[in-house]
């Protein structure tokens, strides 16, 4: 897995670093089980804080890609590959709706409509 | 363009040169050597020794003619430092300009000879010739390949295209299905040896059931430190490569008789850890050395690798 950052960027390095690990694990690249290094090790080769990291994990438990337990580090979860492909497109779906000043209601609405 | 003619010239038109004084001696002088004709002489210069002129044409021209491949394969070799090749071209140079120099000697002292007693004794100058020649050759030789830098014969080296302003973490490994079951299998053993009382024995089977779990997994890690490589399923023993220390990487594929070999190993300069065949990361080692590293998806490695190498140099 590749993981890359550009802090020259303006998305937030929480955010790149949360993208990088979704995107690997819809490609495959990490699969149910495996488990990534601790985030204090990912803090130091990136060259970030350990926080960032933390939080950029987080995100991804709170989208049900990883597992996050004390002193067993972070670990991907059994059906991620699926999850983190939707997880994907949801959020490009809202960042679209977004640009479209298209708020929640209404694309809750759309979906509903769709379904 | 010096460099490439230098090459040719060390690689291909002085072993060529030593092959043809072998054979050309040979074939002049065929007709006018007894059969068999003398081939050892004592020490006080008379000849002791016979063997059929093909055996003795086969060796003069076979043992120059493998010497002088060698030189060839020698230059062609991956690219390494200057004069890393000179060693290797001075040994050549040596045997070939020896043994040719010596089949020459040969076909000169048994020439017209109505058989091979009747050789012409063995002069000490003329040995003494032959060996200062090759020695001189071999020095000289090695003298032209010191400043000699082979160029790059392979592709461009692998690149991820890193922007100048990026971090990159690469992460990835290797794994033995095969050698984590010997390795449960000999514990196993040892477990069932133990429970039989012969604590002692079962010394023996957990050492090859950690040896082998050892390498059943491997960890390695790339980023902007250098690579590190973690053995096993806690990735520990861990083994690190600083940037500093490393040229150039490449990925590779290693059949399964690429080594013969499941585990760490270090032969003339090269290193390996495999734990399967199939895809690896070559690193070439500042010093000259050359570490193999089975693990997957290696092109991402090597070229994030070489990205990195590149923005410290």
């Amino acid at each position: 897995m590749l993981l890359r950052i550009d802090p020259a960027s303006d998305i937030p390095l929480h955010e790149q670093i949360a993208a990088q690990i979704r995107r690997a694990i819809s490609d495959g690249k990490l699969s149910g089980g495996e488990q990534l290094p601790p985030a204090r090790e990912l803090a130091t080769s990136l060259g970030v804080n350990m926080h960032t990291v933390l939080r950029a994990c987080a995100t991804l438990r709170d989208e049900g890609l990883v597992e996050m337990r004390p002193g067993r580090g972070i670990s991907v979860l059994g059906k991620g590959a699926p999850r983190a492909r939707l997880v994907e497109l949801a959020r490009a779906l809202l960042a679209e709706a977004r640009r479209n000043s298209l708020g929640l209601r209404e694309l809750k609405k759309l979906l509903e409509e769709l379904s | 363009m010096m460099n490439n003619r230098r090459r040719d010239v060390l690689g291909i038109f002085i072993p060529i040169a030593w092959l043809i004084a072998a054979v050309a001696a040979f074939l002049w002088g065929w007709h006018r050597l007894p059969e068999p004709m003398a081939s050892h002489w004592n020490a006080t210069g008379s000849p002791n020794g016979a063997l059929p002129r093909i055996s003795l044409f086969a060796i003069s021209a076979g043992v120059p003619l493998l010497a002088a491949i060698g030189a060839f394969v020698v230059t062609r070799r991956a690219p390494g430092p200057a004069g890393s090749i000179a060693p290797a071209l001075a040994s050549t140079t040596f045997i070939g300009v020896l043994v040719a120099g010596l089949g020459v000697l040969s076909v000169a002292l048994n020439l017209d000879a109505p058989e091979w007693r009747a050789a012409r004794e063995m002069s000490f100058l003329a040995l003494a010739a032959t060996i200062v020649a090759a020695g001189a050759g071999s020095a000289l030789v090695s003298r032209a390949a010191r400043t000699l830098e082979l160029p790059s014969l392979r592709r461009a080296a692998p690149s991820v295209g890193l922007a100048a302003t990026e971090r990159a973490l690469w992460i990835s490994g290797a794994h033995n299905r095969w050698l984590a079951l010997l390795a449960i299998a000999s514990a196993g053993i040892g477990f069932a040896v133990l429970a039989m009382g012969a604590a002692w024995h079962a010394i023996t089977p957990f050492a090859v059931a950690v040896l082998m779990a050892l390498f059943a997994h491997l960890r390695v890690r790339v980023d902007a430190s250098g690579v590190s490589i973690g053995f096993g399923a806690w990735g520990l023993p861990r083994m690190s490569i600083a940037l500093a220390r490393i040229r150039r990487a490449d990925a590779i594929h290693l059949s399964r008789f690429s080594w013969g070999y499941r585990g760490s190993i270090r032969l003339a300069g090269r290193a390996a850890i495999i734990v399967r065949r199939g895809e690896a990361l070559r690193l070439e080692l500042v010093d000259g050395g050359i570490l193999s590293i089975t693990v997957d998806d290696a092109e991402t490695a090597a070229g994030l690798i070489n990205d990195l190498v590149a923005r410290k140099s």
